[in-house]
C-alpha cells in the first residue's frame, strides 16, 4: 500500500504559463500538499533550488530562457547542483517521440503531455517518489536508469563498462 | 469580474463542501479568462479536464457525505449531479475534439446559473443532517482523489523506456 506524506512535500513547478502554474498548484493542494513554489524559467528555478529543499520538481519543457530540458540537464550534471538526484517530471504539450526522447536523455524522472490530466499528475508524483527509479552514470548520461526493469532477455550491446556500474553502484538513490 | 466569486454568503456550512466549490469556483474563472485570452488548446484543455475531474470527485464526495449522513434529499440531490456532470464531461470531451466547437457563452451562462442555484437552493438542505453526523462526515471529507494503492506494483511492471 502506498503511502505518501502529501503533507510534508515541498514542490517546486517550473512553468511560464499562469494557468498551468496554479491548475498544478490546485492539483498538488487537492491531495494535500501544502509547500509548493512556482518560478516562471529555469534559471530561475536553479536559484530557488539554493534556498528551497524541494522533493520534486515539475517543469514545462517549453519556456523562454532555460527551458526545461536544459533545467534538468544541469541538475543532473553541474558540479555547483544543489541535489542531482532532485526528482524531475517534464510537462510537455508536445508528445511527440523525440520530445519524450530528449526528456529521458535530459535525465528527467518521468514526462507527463498536456492536457493536465489531475489523477496522471498526482499519480506520476507518487511514483516517482515511491518506486524512483536507481540511477545510473555512464560516459554520456547521469540520471534515472531509462529501463524501470531488466529483461532477461536483453541481446543488445550492454553499453555500461563494468567499472561504470560499479561507480555507479554508490549512486543509487 | 469573474464569471463566479465564492464569497461566504454561498457556504453551506461543511468545510470541505466549501473548499471544493471554492476550487470549482476558481476553475470556472480560469477556463473563461483562458478562452477569452485566446490561450493554447493544450492550456484550456488542461483546465476543462480538471474541471471536468472535480466537478465528479465533489460530487461523489457530497453524495458520500448524504449517504452516510441518510439524507432523504439524495435520489433527487444525484440528479441534478448526474446533469451537470455529463454536461461538464461533454464540454471537456468536445474541446478535446475540436476546439473551436465550443459553445463558451453558453457555458459560461450555464456554470453561473447552475451553480448558485444549486449551492442555495439544493446544498443547504445537506447542513442539518450534515452536523448531526459530524464524525463521519469528517472521515469522508478526506476522501482521496485517486487511490494510490498498488502504485510501486504497478511502476515496476511498468514497459521499458516509458512511453516509447
Amino acid at each position: 500500500m502506498a503511502n505518501l506524506d502529501w503533507r510534508n512535500l515541498n514542490v517546486i513547478l517550473v512553468e511560464d504559463n499562469r494557468y498551468m502554474g496554479v491548475l498544478m498548484q490546485a492539483i498538488l493542494r487537492s491531495a494535500g500538499v501544502r509547500n509548493t513554489r512556482i518560478l516562471t524559467d529555469g534559471a530561475s528555478a536553479l536559484e530557488e533550488l539554493k534556498v528551497y529543499r524541494a522533493d520534486l520538481a515539475l517543469v514545462d519543457v517549453v519556456m523562454d530562457g532555460l527551458d526545461g530540458l536544459e533545467f534538468a540537464k544541469i541538475v543532473r550534471n553541474d558540479k555547483k547542483s544543489e541535489d542531482p538526484f532532485l526528482p524531475i517530471i517534464l510537462v510537455s504539450a508536445y508528445n511527440d517521440v523525440k520530445t519524450i526522447r530528449a526528456a529521458i536523455d535530459a535525465g528527467a524522472n518521468d514526462f507527463i503531455a498536456k492536457p493536465l490530466v489531475p489523477a496522471t499528475l498526482l499519480t506520476r508524483v507518487a511514483r516517482a517518489l515511491l518506486a524512483p527509479r536507481p540511477f545510473v552514470r555512464t560516459r554520456a548520461f547521469f540520471g534515472p536508469n531509462r529501463r524501470r526493469t531488466r529483461t532477461p532477455l536483453y541481446r543488445g550491446e550492454e553499453r555500461r563498462t563494468q567499472e561504470e556500474q560499479d561507480a555507479s553502484a554508490g549512486h543509487v538513490h | 469580474m469573474p464569471v463566479l466569486e465564492w464569497s461566504p454568503s454561498l457556504s453551506v456550512g461543511v468545510a470541505s463542501i466549501d473548499s471544493d466549490h471554492q476550487l470549482l469556483f476558481s476553475l470556472i474563472a480560469d477556463v473563461d479568462r483562458a478562452v477569452q485570452e485566446k490561450e493554447e488548446t493544450s492550456v484550456i484543455g488542461s483546465l476543462l479536464r480538471s474541471l471536468a475531474d472535480y466537478t465528479d470527485y465533489h460530487f461523489a464526495r457530497e453524495e458520500r457525505i448524504m449517504e452516510v449522513c441518510a439524507d432523504p434529499a439524495l435520489a433527487n440531490h444525484k440528479e441534478y449531479h448526474d446533469r451537470l456532470r455529463a454536461e461538464v464531461g461533454d464540454v471537456s470531451h468536445h474541446y478535446a475534439d475540436d476546439p473551436d466547437g465550443v459553445d463558451f457563452d453558453h457555458f459560461r451562462g450555464m456554470m453561473r446559473e447552475w451553480w448558485v442555484d444549486h449551492i442555495l437552493r439544493v446544498d443547504v438542505m445537506m447542513k442539518p443532517f450534515v452536523l448531526a453526523n459530524a464524525d463521519k462526515v469528517a472521515a469522508i471529507g478526506e476522501m482521496p482523489l485517486v487511490d494510490l494503492s498498488g502504485i510501486e506494483e504497478d511502476a515496476l511492471s511498468e514497459d521499458l523506456e516509458w512511453q516509447i
